[in-house]
């Protein structure tokens, strides 16, 4: 008798959820990573939950990615359950649709080569378009229900840099401006590079009632201009009000702030120019080494890995 | 990655020069990587993960990520790859 066959149907569905919720956590992580970065994230629906296979963000990842998956589970069961008095689909069930159609192309996959899986991927993910639509119909009509940020939450995910429509920052600044869940929704917009994207975090980070909400406006507009070299001062000045204002942001567990300091000392560290940090180590078999003991020679240091 | 780095090794024969590396792999992966490789440059060994203390220490969230360093040890080019890093490496090896 297999393990399979001692589990009642409701837990393999329970773990096909899992399954699939981290796979679009994973494509977004993916869509967020630009195309030139070094970072990979791979999609394998066989062995994402094997850690080995994400790399290299799989610590941080892992952190993100469990709470998250709990989070959306407990967030989609009760409202998928109830009932609603309304004629056409629920912001949630349009979401389900649309979720259940890229669970079945994630099973259509399985099993395949990855250049099959990336060809499936890219012919057969179902278009969100027609959903977006009426989500964002749905918002509008009913802008101040729970149900709206979520549907919100969900848009940003297919909007990457075009950022919103922008009758719905009107919606989040007027109904949601002091909502613990608007943190979620300001932390995605980091991707964003429209105006309104930033006037509207702007806003949230000095008129937000929750504290910690403001600290993630902040986190996300310096985001959106890390890479910028002209808006470098812009940079600096949000870091500052960052430190000060909020030493101890704790987003996913992690206290973000304290990171972003730390690597900020570590690129000062590391600049061109300075004296490469001692390191003292071992190599595989357990024998002592330092980095100085190669004083006098050229050193080409290559963090690497066999991936 | 590897016949270019293979191929600067065996440029850089005799003169005051050196890979080192810092590696991310499981001890497993890491000893066969460096015999169907042909590595014969040293590497500290990081524990076996990308979030290992030294990739921490160097800040290190892409791989790989290079550093030249010259004789005294101070960093003087980062994430130099293929031709960039031979010519890097030629203008350390002029000063000398």
């Amino acid at each position: 008798m297999g393990i399979g066959s001692a589990f009642p149907p409701i837990v393999e569905n329970t773990i096909q959820l899992k399954k699939s919720n981290l796979l679009i956590i994973a494509k977004s992580l993916h869509d967020e990573i630009p195309s030139h970065s070094q970072y990979r994230i791979q999609f394998d629906p066989n062995s994402l939950i094997d850690t080995n296979s994400i790399y290299p963000y799989k610590n941080s990842m892992i952190r993100t990615v469990i709470p998250l998956t709990i989070a959306m589970m407990i967030g989609s069961l009760p409202v998928a359950s109830m009932a609603q008095d309304t004629s056409g689909p629920t912001i949630s069930e349009i979401i389900k649709t649309h979720e259940d159609a890229v669970e079945v192309l994630y099973e259509k996959m399985r099993g395949k080569s990855r250049e099959e899986q990336q060809k499936l991927y890219k012919a057969e993910y179902p278009k969100p378009g027609q959903a977006i639509e009426s989500i964002t119909a749905l918002v509008t009509a009913n802008p101040g229900g729970s149900a709206s940020l979520d549907g919100i939450d969900w848009l940003l995910r297919y909007s990457s840099q075009k950022g919103l429509d922008p009758a719905l920052y009107t919606v989040l600044e007027t109904h949601h401006l002091h909502s613990e869940k608007l943190q979620a929704i300001v932390l995605k917009m980091a991707r964003s590079r429209t105006p309104e994207t930033q006037n509207f975090l702007t806003t949230v980070s000095e008129k937000s009632k929750i504290k910690d909400v403001r600290g993630a406006a902040i986190l996300s507009l310096m985001k959106r201009i890390e890479r910028d070299k002209e808006k470098k001062d812009e940079h600096t000045t949000l870091s500052k009000k960052l430190f000060a204002e909020h030493p101890d942001l704790i987003i996913n567990g992690r206290n973000v702030t304290k990171s972003i300091k730390a690597k900020r000392e570590a690129e000062e560290k590391l600049a061109i120019g300075q004296v490469a940090p001692e390191i003292i180590g071992k190599d595989v078999d357990g024998n002592e080494m330092k980095l100085s003991d190669y004083r006098g020679k050229i050193v080409v240091l290559d963090f690497w890995g066999d991936w | 990655m590897y016949p270019h780095e293979r191929s600067l090794v065996a440029r850089m024969k005799d003169k005051p020069f050196t890979i080192l590396g810092v590696n991310s792999d499981s001890a497993k992966r890491y000893k066969t990587a460096i015999k169907e490789n042909e590595i014969t440059w040293p590497s500290f060994w990081d524990g076996g993960k990308t979030g290992g203390p030294i990739a921490t220490d160097w800040a290190v969230r892409g791989w790989p990520t290079i550093y030249i360093l010259d004789t005294e040890g101070v960093i003087r080019y980062k994430n130099t790859r293929g031709k960039a890093m031979d010519e890097a490496v030629d203008a350390l090896m002029e000063e000398l």
